[in-house]
């Protein structure tokens, strides 16, 4: 007899326990509800652990991950506390960063006119080091809507899924959807997240205070008597320079 | 003036339009001066060589398509003031008298201040707030990583802050 109903029961244990195997990658559902859910992993053979779990095999589906959750939300453990610090997550132009199970990483937004700022080229220089993959950033001006503690961004992210389900164990199967069905998913995979957080995960996802302000640098004052105060050459310098060229 | 518009003067240029030159020069006569003098800290070298810039610039304009004329003319002026530097003794590029014979207070603050920092603080400082050129061109021009540039340059501000507000 196994010790879960269907994949949907160990999902919640896992999820109310925060007690993850490291071979999980990321948990979405695969029809729109809990019915049927995708779970990746890093470890093929840990789907026959799974199975061995659960009693409705057709419950569940997988799929490859690279980074484990539990290695993604102790990301988003050190983000948080970072980003905590109004005045930093202001100078860097944080705007929010959720965990993107089905892509397997960690999404953080900032806001779009902070490509250049010190402070964030500093910060995306330091994730891009430590993280690689794991973290993907991006820059937006889009309109963020806040749903209790869940951040909705536009995505737009590739569609090449591998797939392999108990009815065909050894055999990994590759397939490209179009967009139509992205957006499924990625409808579902946003649904999921707002069906985890009834269990009080642990992953917050961290707002803005929604300020526009365009300032954020502490040294702004520095800079613009740097930008606006500059030597000036002595007045016959342009007489020198054009009476040289006519001369040419 | 952006990037496009400068391309088409530079062609002009390149055609011997004069009224071009004048164009190019109006746009970059200030920053490019403002490069030169903080690499060399004089105002009798920074102007020589200014004005070698211009010469050289309309005498010869470049001929092949320039993706970044303001990133290029920046280059090019960095590395004429880094030559000359490379060609005298390091005690005669500074001279009092003649930097700050007719600076205002303010200027002569900053231009003094500017001095604490090493001369590739300067560059960066200089190329990022008066060249208007974004960290990614500067790691261009100055060979150095991207994160190298911006360290340098918050590093820079941070002794600019404190030396200008008296700490």
């Amino acid at each position: 007899m196994s010790e879960y109903k269907d994949m949907n029961e160990l999902f919640q244990y896992w999820e109310e326990n925060n007690a993850y195997p490291d071979y999980v990658c990321g948990i979405w559902s695969t029809n729109g509800s809990l019915s049927h859910l995708t779970v990746s992993l890093n470890d093929i053979n840990a789907q026959k652990e799974i199975l061995e779990l659960i009693e409705i095999d057709s419950s569940v589906a997988f799929a490859y991950g690279k980074y484990s959750k539990n290695y993604l939300l102790s990301i988003i453990d050190e983000m948080n506390k970072r980003f905590s610090d109004y005045e930093y997550a202001q100078n860097t132009g944080f705007v929010c960063m959720g965990l993107n199970e089905y892509n397997n990483c960690i999404d953080i937004s900032f806001k779009i006119g902070f490509k250049e700022n010190a402070d964030t080229i500093e910060l995306t220089a330091e994730l891009n080091e430590r993280f690689a993959d794991a973290v993907y950033i991006d820059y937006t001006d889009a309109v963020i809507e806040n749903t209790e503690d869940l951040m909705l961004y536009p995505d737009d992210y590739g569609m090449n899924t591998i797939v392999y389900t108990p009815a065909s164990k050894n055999e990994i199967k590759a397939s490209e959807n179009d967009l139509g069905v992205s957006c499924i998913i990625l409808t579902v995979s946003v649904l999921t997240l707002l069906t985890a957080l009834i269990f009080q995960t642990k992953r917050t996802l961290i707002l803005s205070n929604g300020e526009t302000s365009t300032l954020g640098h502490k040294n702004d004052d520095i800079e613009s008597i740097l930008k606006n105060n500059s030597p000036e050459p002595s007045p016959e310098l342009d007489k020198k320079i054009f009476d040289m060229i006519d001369k040419l | 003036m952006d990037n496009e518009t400068l391309k088409v003067y530079l062609m002009l240029l390149s055609q011997g339009d004069k009224e071009a030159f004048v164009k190019i020069y109006e746009e970059i006569k200030k920053p490019v001066y403002t490069v030169i003098f903080r690499i060399v800290s004089s105002k009798e070298y920074a102007e020589d060589i200014t004005q070698e810039f211009f010469y050289k610039l309309y005498k010869e304009p470049p001929v092949m398509n320039i993706d970044n004329p303001r990133a290029y003319f920046f280059k090019t002026a960095r590395n004429m003031a880094i030559d000359h530097l490379r060609s005298i003794r390091e005690t005669e590029a500074l001279d009092q008298d003649i930097l700050f014979e007719k600076d205002l207070a303010l200027n002569i603050d900053i231009e003094n201040a500017l001095l604490i920092l090493c001369r590739e603080e300067r560059e960066i400082l200089t190329l990022h707030l008066n060249c208007g050129l974004s960290f990614a061109e500067i790691s261009n021009i100055t060979a150095l990583s991207l994160p190298s540039v911006y360290r340098r340059y918050k590093k820079a501000i941070k002794k600019m802050k404190k030396q200008l507000q008296g700490g």
